[in-house]
């Protein structure tokens, strides 16, 4: 059973490892190899400040809340192991900021803590009248990638440095099943109106005396058009770009002032900090994540697809849950094809 | 000398019949005729002499302050300590006393931290947890309302510390050293402030140059002015660099504590009354190791660890009081301002403006018993 993962972001490779570790010992001679032109740092997950946290408004999109619960629970989990550090895993705890009363997210009983600002706590964000506190969590792709990659690479999976240019490209090699985890760039493979890029722009600072994210909301503006300060491991994120349908990958001087002044206007202390460097990625936008199969047709044979792309500006925070998912379907295939015992029940 | 500038004869016969003016004995160390620049003395360059310092040279700009001490950042108790604003209680001071200073100096750092001086200055918002393995012991602190955002823990938070029952969540300051100590040097000296490195051994010596004294010498009242009530509370601490640590973590007994800051973590500790022993015991510091990674896993990865051993100058109350010195017919207005004990760096804006404050009223009372003089 040879399957074949395209993407070597957050999505691609911890699809891959939930599906190896489910079934390597019940599908016989399961081989995955990951196929991509990216990897990391230089995937679109390695740019990303790496903070879990979902957009505020589900938009009645359960699914993807459990997605989002499950793999904040799976992270929280890990906290206190050994892992953690290597992992890029730790808590974070930080400011929602808004210029009016908002609802509650639909994520504020997955997190930490959560509570509103108190009027002292606003005191420290003038323009801001209303807020959020809470313990969330860190997962730094620059950390979270390579850790993955080790596991893999540990567990026999194959690793590939291949642009693919269709599915029927890996089925004539010889796949069984692909796992399409391919992001922004999945319409490549096949058209997807709804699939377009959310241009990000931020700049990596030097401050650590920062310890607290500060993510503020402009509704008007929509998602990541305001200012927003991430603090890492090591260096600190200043963000507060979203650019709908921007295919641009080059770092943008008018987006570097925006993002400069308004962060140093939302906290002062920054104007101290110092710029140690600058990335622009794009979010593989999508007004819900695909994550379903498809059966392709190549000849006269066919071959089944699972779709898991589309994860926007949340792809760290609902990566677990999707990769689970995903290797749900993995299994019903498998079972379809009577290739394996049926697989134990996960959550 | 200040005041040998532009002296005529007249004026020196002048001081001279005032300096032996029977009711002016109490002047004779005291050299302008209208008490124009008031020469402060400061002892002791940690965190209580310089602040108090920052705050007379700000208060009272017609005064000289001058700082003198044997030792300086980075070798001062104060360089030792964490620098977290977590007040301790003292018993002998009332509790609306400690109140009024540690919200006094939460609201002075709170706004260094909202402007662009933060970084330079040392200071850094923390968010955080202080847990406690039985309930009983948990009350509800005097400061939990001057810090921001004071709750319980919830169940879910305390998952994250097994072995503890109650816990709460805050967000409060901390003041990393060195860097605020050079700040606050910085600051006196742009206002006109010196700082002279000598040890001084007895307060008598500063008679001829000075006006006003403010003894603000810790642990080192003891042997200074022969203060018993004040007793070292020996704390070694490790400073390592785990730059990923953004919380705090206390146990309530006040031994194991986590405090990440702006360049390293301090971790803590220990609490030995009556110790002046400033050597670090390779023990303890295991000890201290093993307790904080049980609490935080993630310092297993910790690295360039630091023992450091300060003495907490501790007392049952701050002193922090006007004395006047006699010696036959010399007498030295002192100010002290000693004896923070652990919560010096939660209390010290507050007892540097009390101390500003005093140090005002001894100026004034010299100015009055001089213009009485004239009459």
């Amino acid at each position: 059973m040879r399957v074949a993962v395209i993407g070597a972001g957050v999505i691609g490779l911890s699809t891959a490892l939930c599906i190896h570790d489910q079934y390597h010992a019940i599908v016989p001679a399961l081989e995955i190899e990951v196929y991509a032109d990216r990897y990391t740092p230089h995937t679109t997950s390695d740019g990303a400040a790496g903070l879990w946290q979902p957009y505020l408004d589900d938009k009645g999109n359960i699914q993807e809340t459990l997605w989002n619960k499950e793999t904040f629970d799976y992270l929280l989990g890990h906290l206190r192991s050994p892992e953690a550090e290597e992992m890029g895993l730790f808590p974070m705890s930080g400011y929602n900021l808004f210029t009016q009363p908002v609802p509650d997210p639909s994520w504020k009983n997955i997190v930490l803590g959560f509570r509103k600002l108190t009027p002292k706590e606003l005191e420290l964000f003038p323009g801001y009248s209303y807020g959020w506190f809470n313990t969330a969590l860190m997962l730094e792709g620059k950390s979270y990638l390579p850790w993955l990659t080790k596991r893999l690479q540990q567990r026999g999976v194959k690793f590939f440095q291949k642009k693919i240019r269709s599915f029927g490209e890996l089925l004539a090699e010889g796949a069984d099943i692909i796992i399409n985890c391919t992001g922004v760039r999945a319409g490549e493979l096949q058209p997807d109106p709804e699939l377009q890029p959310g241009r990000g722009q931020i700049i990596k600072v030097l401050a650590p005396w920062v310890k607290h994210f500060i993510i503020t909301h402009d509704t008007e503006s929509g998602i990541y058009n305001s200012p927003y300060v991430i603090p890492g491991s090591k260096l600190v994120t200043l963000g507060g770009i979203f650019q709908l349908g921007n295919w641009n990958e080059e770092n943008s001087p008018r987006d570097h002032k925006t993002i400069w002044e308004r962060c140093c206007q939302l906290l002062p202390s920054l104007q101290k900090a110092k710029a140690v460097d600058e990335w622009s990625g794009l979010r593989p936008v999508r007004h819900r994540v695909r994550l379903e199969r498809e059966t392709i047709h190549h000849g006269l044979s066919k071959s089944e697809v699972i779709h898991n792309y589309g994860h926007g500006g949340f792809g760290l925070t609902i990566h677990w849950g999707c990769a689970m998912a995903t290797a749900r379907l993995f299994g019903s295939i498998l079972q379809e094809k009577k290739l394996a015992r049926p697989p134990q029940s996960h959550l | 000398m200040f005041w040998t500038i532009g002296w005529q004869s007249s004026t020196r016969n002048t001081i001279q019949y005032l300096r032996n003016h029977p009711a002016l004995k109490f002047h004779q160390n005291w050299c302008g005729l209208s008490m124009s620049k008031p020469r402060i003395a400061v002892i002791g360059a940690g965190l209580i002499g310089l602040s108090a310092a920052v705050c007379i040279s700000e208060t009272i700009p017609t005064c000289s302050v001058t700082i003198i001490s044997d030792e300086f950042t980075p070798n001062t108790t104060s360089d030792v300590a964490a620098g977290m604003l977590i007040p301790h209680t003292y018993p002998g001071t009332p509790i609306y006393q400690q109140k009024q200073w540690f919200k006094e100096t939460f609201d002075y750092l709170f706004a260094i931290n909202n402007s662009s001086e933060a970084p330079s200055a040392g200071i850094s918002l923390v968010s955080g947890w202080q847990i406690f393995k039985t309930s009983s012991s948990a009350e509800l602190p005097f400061w939990s309302d001057i810090v921001l955002g004071f709750r319980a823990m919830t169940e879910m938070e305390l998952k994250k510390f097994p072995q503890y029952r109650f816990g709460q969540a805050f967000t409060t300051l901390k003041c990393d050293c060195p860097s605020y100590l050079l700040w606050l040097e910085k600051r006196l000296k742009g206002n006109g402030g010196e700082v002279h490195a000598k040890r001084i051994a007895n307060l008598w010596d500063l008679q001829n140059n000075y006006d006003i004294v403010v003894n603000c010498t810790g642990i080192g009242s003891r042997q200074l002015i022969g203060d018993l009530k004040i007793y070292p509370v020996r704390g070694q601490v490790l400073k390592v660099h785990a730059p990923w640590l953004n919380h705090f973590i206390r146990d309530g007994d006040g031994l194991s504590y986590i405090y990440p800051g702006i360049h390293n973590v301090t971790l803590g500790g220990t609490r030995e009354k009556g110790s002046w022993n400033l050597s670090p015991d390779p023990n303890i510091s295991k000890d201290i190791f093993d307790k904080c990674c049980a609490l935080e896993p993630s310092l297993q990865k910790a690295q360039d660890i630091k023992v450091r051993v300060g003495l907490r100058p501790s007392r049952l109350a701050v002193r922090l009081q006007k004395e006047i010195l006699v010696q036959g017919e010399k007498k030295l207005p002192v100010v002290h301002n000693y004896g923070h004990g652990s919560g010096g760096f939660s209390m010290h804006w507050g007892t540097a403006k009390e101390a500003a404050r005093l140090v005002g009223e001894c100026i004034a009372t010299l100015q009055d018993s001089l213009s009485k003089a004239k009459l």
